[in-house]
């Protein structure tokens, strides 16, 4: 089994990786045409990010303090910013409450992405745009 | 996953499999019940006994796995009954092992099973007391404690309904135990806890407060001896439930005949300290609030909404805050291990927990369980000063908090300030002669006693607290009344003759509606009796106990000196003695060497060495120590500000020589720590404004020294004076004001340096300030004025 990966390890385009966080707000669910997407704001101690839950199946509501295992996850761009996301592959548990040291800064989902990464949405949204190559791939903080 | 394992994590708990993972406890209990099964099913009685009792490896297994069918038999008597029957066969050492795993059960499970697999917890306690097991009463006293800190309130009146049955219906048990004070303490405390929250009855039907009335006072008559271990927080309970009839009976009977509860009167309940605070709340209780205090942190805020929330919102919530105030006073905190933080979280948390409670009778009775141990701090027993120093703290922190925005996840939002530091005041100094009316002085010398001790270990801290211009005046009119020792009258404190008034008098401003404190007379220019400004003789005629006056007699000013002096040296002194570790001992080899020191440059270095130590010292360097080491550095350093003299030099283009002062090495540090650790930069700011109580002129030197060094782009450097203006419990345009007239009255030429740096630089701060409008306004001269306003009309 991989070991956990810090929030702050976390770059674009990553997949099946797990990582264990704690709920700052658990944020809510909405229906989509393919079931329920629920969104939460977690943090670990090297900071926080916002997480999309993408499972059909999924629609326990997890409580603030309510500390959760991800197994399976990937990022994902949304909005402007690096998303963590939890698909119908991926498995997020709830492990315990409370006692986890956290860092509600810096909001990784907030930050700058690297030159180079797009949200693939707004891409389509405007097909002109020239798509610019990935290069490097690296996700660099200010 | 295994179909048989989830169905027995089911029976024990209420869990969505899908997406929770069943704690390790409980894992396990499941796990070692399937393995027991294994090899026993089809085993008769007498085998299954001899394999629980083989002391092989899996023995501990086994028994966890004959737990699991204690728990989950609730409806199935004869598996109940079978397990019992291996339990016995076992004999005294198999429940032994029972014991164990039942407290495991209390400590480790308790909060997540279902309420059945606690009653059968439950019966198999009472099982053990009719078999009078040794040692079940420890277990009993777990038992009552777990069943307190439960959130769920119907689950905890069950809980004590039963409990406190078993007791009454083993009475000659409970009567025989000899040494179960613990057992009577924990019984007296959370039951009359539940009692105090638990509304009156409605019905005939409904018992229940009144059965456990009657119960804590059986408890207390079959144990009177055993009360005294409760020391003054029986009195407390007895406080709490006072208005109950059955209680008065106890009242009157203590107050008759004391001699068979052990004391000579109730003061002996007020003169002792109750040790077990620990057994009053829940495992799982006491695990947050300790990991609140180590991990808290900057999260403090966050991790108390979230504790709040699901502790606090039921109708138990003020009673379980008052378990809380009193656990986390006692609370034991290892120097060597606990974090620096954590003294500090300490502090906070018990503010939050109070300030935070609905005002009104709740609020007032966790200011009173705050305040219990000043109220019976009896210097006959010394272990009452133990707890003394942390109210104070507690009343300083509301003080020099200031208020929060708002954060997105809390609960807690801008309920507390400083008001709230003066209800804390407030209430001590009004309780003194309510709370034990036949004898007011006793609790009159008790505070008083709590009050020396607290200026022994504060020293001139205690007088940032008492005489804090936040504090009101009514509440400083009672604190002087109470605490004649310690509040001065209402004399204007003495000011450091810093400075001969050059300005014409006429220039000399009113005393502005906003002048902040009433402690420090170097902080507020404005109050100096104006005689003192208009002539050099008056300024004189300044002594150290009384106010200035126009006709106080003429004293000689260097006998003034002198003993200021050795006063200021004696104060130094014992400063140094209050700091810890190597800090301590720096700061004393700082001490002796400064006058040796040839050049600014050397003290420079040597201070610079000394503060680097201090950032990065792993020692236990607290916020209390922090302030302690600025006050004792700004004693050495000196006031960089002097008589007659402009810190701006004649040249004001050329500042390069300005800035050799060591106590610009501080400032240095200060705006720019070492590699911009913030950390290193709390520790700075809280130094500096604990300095600032000391020598107000150091923030408007702070002010030229950024401008002087950072230009243009002093940005972060002014983020350094407002933390200073948010640590000092001031609001910043408030402390430009003071800083700007403390400056217009000291050094005019600097001032009118500072003036245009300050418009530009705090732009948000000035612009509808009263304050610093007025300030400006009796500083200008007419040209400067006419020029101002001009530019206010353009």
């Amino acid at each position: 089994m991989s070991a956990d990966l810090a929030l702050n390890q976390l770059q674009p385009n990553m997949s099946s990786f797990n990582t264990t966080v704690i709920v700052l707000d658990p944020g809510g669910h909405r229906r989509t045409h393919n079931g329920t997407i629920t969104t939460m704001k977690v943090a670990d101690s090297t900071g926080s990010i916002n997480v999309s839950l993408m499972n059909p199946e999924f629609t326990e509501t997890f409580r603030a303090g309510d500390i959760l295992k991800f197994r399976g996850a990937h990022t994902t761009i949304f909005q402007g910013g690096l998303t963590l996301s939890v698909g119908k592959n991926g498995e997020c548990k709830k492990v315990s409450e409370f006692m986890m040291v956290f860092s509600e800064t810096p909001d990784i989902s907030q930050m700058p992405l690297p030159a180079g990464v797009t949200d693939r949405r707004s891409d389509e949204r405007a097909p002109r745009q020239q798509q610019q190559p990935l290069g490097g791939n690296r996700y660099s903080r200010p | 996953m295994n179909e048989q394992f989830a169905r027995r994590v089911q029976k024990l708990m209420k869990i969505n499999m899908k997406s929770e993972v069943p704690p390790e406890i409980i894992s396990r209990l499941v796990n070692d019940s399937i393995a027991l099964d294994n090899r026993i099913n089809g085993k008769s009685d007498k085998e299954v006994i001899d394999i629980l009792i083989l002391k092989d490896e899996q023995h501990d297994s086994k028994s966890i796995g004959v737990m699991f069918h204690i728990l989950t038999s609730g409806e199935n008597v004869d598996l109940y009954q079978k397990m019992v029957r291996f339990i016995n066969g076992g004999g005294v050492d198999y429940w032994h092992n029972a014991l164990c795993n039942m407290n495991m059960i209390l400590f480790e499970c308790w909060p997540h099973i279902h309420l059945a697999c606690k009653e059968q917890l439950i019966r198999l306690i009472r099982e053990a007391i009719r078999q009078n097991v040794k040692q079940i009463e420890n277990v009993l006293m777990n038992a009552f404690r777990v069943a307190n800190g439960s959130f769920d309130n119907v689950s905890k009146q069950r809980m004590f309904a039963r409990l406190s049955a078993i007791v009454r219906e083993n009475d000659v048990w409970f009567k025989s135990q000899r040494t179960a004070a613990a057992l009577v303490g924990s019984i007296i405390i959370c039951t009359s806890s539940v009692i105090s929250y638990t509304p009156a009855p409605i019905t005939s039907q409904d018992t229940f407060r009144e059965s456990l009335t009657d119960f804590v006072c059986w408890v207390i008559r079959n144990k009177k001896m055993d009360c005294l271990t409760l020391g003054r927080d029986f009195v407390l309970v007895l406080i709490r439930l006072a208005k109950l009839p059955q209680i008065e009976e106890i009242w009157k009977d203590i107050l008759t005949n004391p001699a068979s509860y052990g004391v000579a009167s109730i003061e002996d309940y007020w003169g002792k300290n109750h040790y077990l605070q620990h057994v009053r709340i829940s495992i799982e209780l006491e695990r947050k609030i300790i990991f609140m205090i180590h991990s808290g942190g900057k999260n403090l805020l966050i991790y108390f909404s979230w504790f709040a929330n699901k502790y606090f919102r039921g109708n138990d919530g003020p009673a379980l805050r008052a378990e809380c105030v009193r656990h986390v006073l006692y609370l034991q905190l290892d120097v060597a291990k606990a974090p620096p933080s954590a003294f500090e979280n300490r502090i906070q948390l018990l503010h939050l927990i109070v300030s935070t409670a609905p005002s009104g009778p709740e609020q007032q009775w966790l200011k009173l369980c705050l305040f219990a141990d000043w109220f019976g701090c009896d210097e006959r027993n010394p272990s009452n000063f133990t707890y003394v120093e942390i109210p104070l703290s507690v009343v300083r922190y509301a003080l020099f908090l200031s208020p929060s925005p708002p954060h997105q996840n809390s609960i807690v939002q801008s309920s507390h300030c400083s008001h709230f530091a003066n209800s804390l005041l407030e209430y001590l100094c009004k309780s003194v002669d309510v709370l034990f009316p036949s004898n007011v002085e006793y609790i009159r010398k008790n505070v008083n006693n709590a009050m020396r001790y607290c200026r022994d270990r504060l020293q001139h801290n205690l007088a940032q607290i008492l005489e804090n211009s936040k504090i009101d005046r009514k509440v400083t009119e009672l604190l002087r009344s109470l605490f004649p020792d310690f509040v001065r009258s209402g004399a204007i404190p003495i000011p450091r003759p810093r400075k001969k008034p050059t300005e014409d008098p006429k220039s000399v401003p009113k005393v502005p509606t906003t002048s902040p404190s009433t402690s420090e007379f170097s902080e507020k220019p404005e109050k100096i009796d104006k005689s003192e400004r208009r002539s050099k003789s008056a300024e004189k005629s300044y002594s150290l106990d009384k106010p200035s006056s126009s006709k106080a007699p003429a004293v000689d000013f260097e006998k003034i000196e002198k003993d200021k002096k050795d006063k200021e040296d004696k104060e130094l002194n014992s400063s140094i003695k209050l700091l810890r570790g190597e800090i301590a001992s720096k700061m004393e080899t700082l001490k002796s060497q400064w006058k040796d020191l040839d050049d600014d440059a050397d003290k420079c270095e040597t201070v610079e060495a000394l503060l680097l130590h201090m950032l990065n010292t792993e020692e236990n360097f607290d916020e209390a120590q922090q302030e302690l080491a600025g006050q004792c550095l700004q004693r050495i350093m000196g006031s960089v500000v002097v008589d007659d003299k402009s810190l701006l030099p004649e040249n004001e283009k050329d500042l390069s020589e300005s800035f050799t002062h060591p106590i610009y090495s501080f400032l240095r540090i200060l705006c720019s720590p070492p590699n911009d650790d913030d950390s290193a930069r709390d520790i700075m700011t809280t130094m500096m404004a604990a300095m600032r109580e000391k020598d107000s002129s150091l923030t408007y030197v702070l002010l030229y020294f950024i401008k002087g060094t950072y230009g243009s782009r002093p940005k972060e450097a002014i983020e350094c004076y407002k933390d200073i203006a948010k640590i000092s419990g001031r609001v910043v345009d408030e402390m430009l004001a003071s800083d700007l007239q403390l400056c217009a009255v000291t050094d005019n030429r600097l001032f009118a340096y500072l003036v245009p740096f300050v418009f530009s630089q705090f732009e948000e701060e000035v612009m509808g300030t009263p304050a610093l409008l007025s300030t400006l306004c009796a500083n200008f001269d007419a040209v400067q004025l006419r020029s101002f306003i001009s530019d206010i009309v353009r």
